[in-house]
């Protein structure tokens, strides 16, 4: 049969080099490695005795010595470095590279790595198949949601790296999960937090991580206290409509006017009041507690002055 | 007896790579072992070997020997395209490049992906997988491997296409251009023959088996071909944001940002990181922007950083 001819002639250049990186492999590890039988590879080599560059004197054939236990190639002739991807080949490469450094979250060591390790490839192969034709977006809390509805069903505990919007900063988490909810297009995660001993929401879009754990000795205490919040004063004008419909479970509205509205709201972190100010870049002016309502003029002010020196 | 073959076809790969200049077919007929019989047969031998070999990916350069004179044509292979251009990979590396090929284990690609581990020294047996949260997914999509062939060789494909709102499939002739893998789903984008108009494909609405030409390198795909351009995903008024960002800070724009580089600038390079993201308008990228407004400095889109800027003055006299 040809193509079996072709293809067998395909792993007969392939063995040569192969040898050569691995002298002295047996010829058990080398059927393994080909996934061929003993047999085929013992025929594979005696064939290869055979083979060689024009002139076909000991001089020019490929010369290999085997036993059972190590094959050695002493002569490979032009066989001496492995053969070059195929454009399939590069393609699958390309695709599978790309997929893994989207679903390597960006910050962690192995998204760098794996970034270079693209250019390091596309930089020495030249393709047909341009830079724009291949890309790969994963969903990432499909990816986080496997291990949470087995958590759930299974009653196993999470490990979960998660991202604080408002303080920016990740952290890793031990977590009892207890329910997955849907609230408002977000998909959540409430579970009972072992890492800082109280119950919590998660957004799955900022879950950057899930891996299962068994459930940890420490018992799911529904201890509802979380840090204890403060109220805040916030007039929002009447175009400030974005706020309201993002915040509007954490407040109500006291006073309203020809231009805007006064809310109260229930702040449970400082830091998130700051920034939600500032986004709103003028429609949000917050007239209590006076130490936020300076935070926030502070940071504009730094934020500023960053604009003026590097921006 | 087929090995007669497979000896002529080693034989024949590696006196073409061994010649400095183009052999013809009498100078091949003549040295490389293996050609025997009528010079009919002959012929017809070395064209078939041609085919098998330039089939299984190997490059086979044709050019007329003496440009002066119309004689025929002489074959060879270029060492530097047959060889695999890079040969060190780090253990890092290695790692990577097993865990990346390993995606396509449970797909008709194992084979391929399997002989290139191997060759690169990354095989399962040989590379540490890395450590992830890529077992999670895996190439399985139906018709992925056939597109990606026929994407390889630039070879047409056919298949029946149910459209969404359809309830009949229609069958559709298209040369494939990009594959997209987007939230779980693949996308192709090609070039429909018929139609004469470029469309996107949702491979789950592929109902039939997808057949590929037997026809290589029938078209080409344009060097700036980009099939962002084609998808609804990547919405039109999407826009590039370059920002200067804190290191280890603004998380949530790292995680979707394109590029992650160093400042131009020396006295930044300590602290910063110059940062190229997508935001769905400018009214997004300007809220992202105030938000993170303590750790991020926009470079562009220059109207963008105006409005940061008038933003944060607004914002700083309403509270001071």
């Amino acid at each position: 049969m040809v193509e079996n001819a072709a293809l067998r002639a395909l792993r007969l250049l392939d063995l040569v080099p192969f040898i050569v990186r691995n002298s002295g492999i047996s010829i058990r590890d080398l059927a393994k490695e080909f996934g061929v039988s003993r047999d085929e590879i013992l025929k594979d080599l005696n064939l290869l005795f055979m083979c060689g560059l024009p002139g076909y004197t000991p001089l020019e054939l490929i010369d290999l010595s085997f036993d059972d236990d190590t094959v050695v190639v002493r002569d490979p002739q032009n066989l001496d470095a492995p053969r070059n991807f195929t454009e399939s080949e590069a393609l699958a490469l390309r695709v599978a590279l790309s997929a893994l450094v989207e679903v390597t979250p960006v910050g962690h060591r192995d998204h760098e790595k794996i970034q270079r390790l693209i250019t390091k490839i596309s930089s020495a192969f030249t393709s047909e198949i341009p830079e724009g034709a291949i890309n790969f977006v994963a969903d990432r809390e499909k990816q986080v949601l496997t291990p949470i509805e087995q958590a759930l069903a299974n009653e196993q505990d999470l490990e979960i790296v998660y991202l604080n919007v408002s303080t920016d900063v990740s952290s890793s988490r031990h977590v009892s999960p207890i329910a997955l909810e849907i609230f408002e297009n977000r998909r959540m995660l409430r579970a009972f937090c072992q890492t800082a001993k109280g119950l919590r929401t998660f957004n799955l879009k900022y879950i950057l991580s899930a891996k299962l754990v068994d459930r940890s000795s420490v018992d799911v205490v529904c201890d509802q206290q979380e840090n204890p919040s403060i109220k805040a004063i916030l007039n929002i004008s009447s175009t400030g409509t974005e706020f309201v419909r993002g915040n509007d479970r954490v407040m109500k509205k006291i006073a309203d006017s020809f231009d805007g509205n006064t809310y109260e709201i229930e702040v449970f972190q400082p830091e998130w009041i700051v920034r939600a100010v500032i986004r709103e870049g003028g429609e949000a002016v917050l007239n209590e507690p006076t130490a936020i309502r300076r935070a926030i003029a502070d940071r504009c002010s730094t934020a500023l002055e960053q604009y003026g020196v590097i921006g | 007896m087929s090995s007669a073959k497979t000896e002529r076809l080693v034989n024949l790969t590696m006196a073409l790579l061994a010649t400095p200049r183009y052999l013809q077919k009498s100078e091949i007929f003549r040295k490389v072992a293996g050609y025997t019989g009528s010079q009919e047969t002959k012929e017809r031998m070395f064209e078939r070997d041609k085919d098998d070999l330039r089939s299984m990916g190997i490059e086979i350069e044709v050019a007329s020997h003496d440009p002066l004179f119309e004689d025929e044509p002489g074959y060879r292979i270029k060492k530097e395209k047959f060889r695999l251009p890079i040969d060190t990979f780090d253990a890092e590396e290695l790692s990577i490049l097993s865990t990346a090929l390993g995606l396509w284990s449970e797909s008709g690609l194992s084979a391929l992906t399997e002989n290139t581990a191997r060759r690169l020294g990354a095989s399962s047996d040989s590379a540490e997988p890395l450590n992830s949260y890529s077992k999670d997914f895996a190439f399985d999509a139906e018709g992925l491997v056939e597109l990606s062939r026929a994407l390889a060789a630039r070879s047409s494909v056919t298949f029946e296409y149910r459209k969404e709102g359809d309830s009949q499939a229609e069958l559709r002739n298209v040369n494939p251009l990009g594959l997209s893998g987007w939230r779980g789903s693949w996308y192709l984008v090609a070039e429909d023959l018929n139609r004469r108009d470029i469309r996107v494909f949702n491979l789950t609405r592929v109902v039939s088996a997808i057949n590929i030409s037997n026809k290589r390198n029938t078209y080409e795909i344009p060097s700036d071909f980009d099939l962002r351009d084609y998808l609804i995903m990547y919405r039109k008024n999407d826009i590039r944001v370059e920002a200067l960002i804190r290191k280890g800070s603004a998380n949530e724009i790292r995680v979707k940002a394109s590029s992650i580089s160093e400042p131009k600038e020396t006295r930044l390079q300590a602290e910063w990181d110059l940062v190229t993201y997508h935001a769905e308008s400018l009214e997004s990228a300007l809220r992202e922007a105030l938000w993170f407004a303590d750790v991020l400095v926009i470079k562009s889109p220059e109207s963008l950083k105006v409005q940061v800027i008038d933003s944060l003055k607004k914002t700083l006299v309403q509270h001071g």
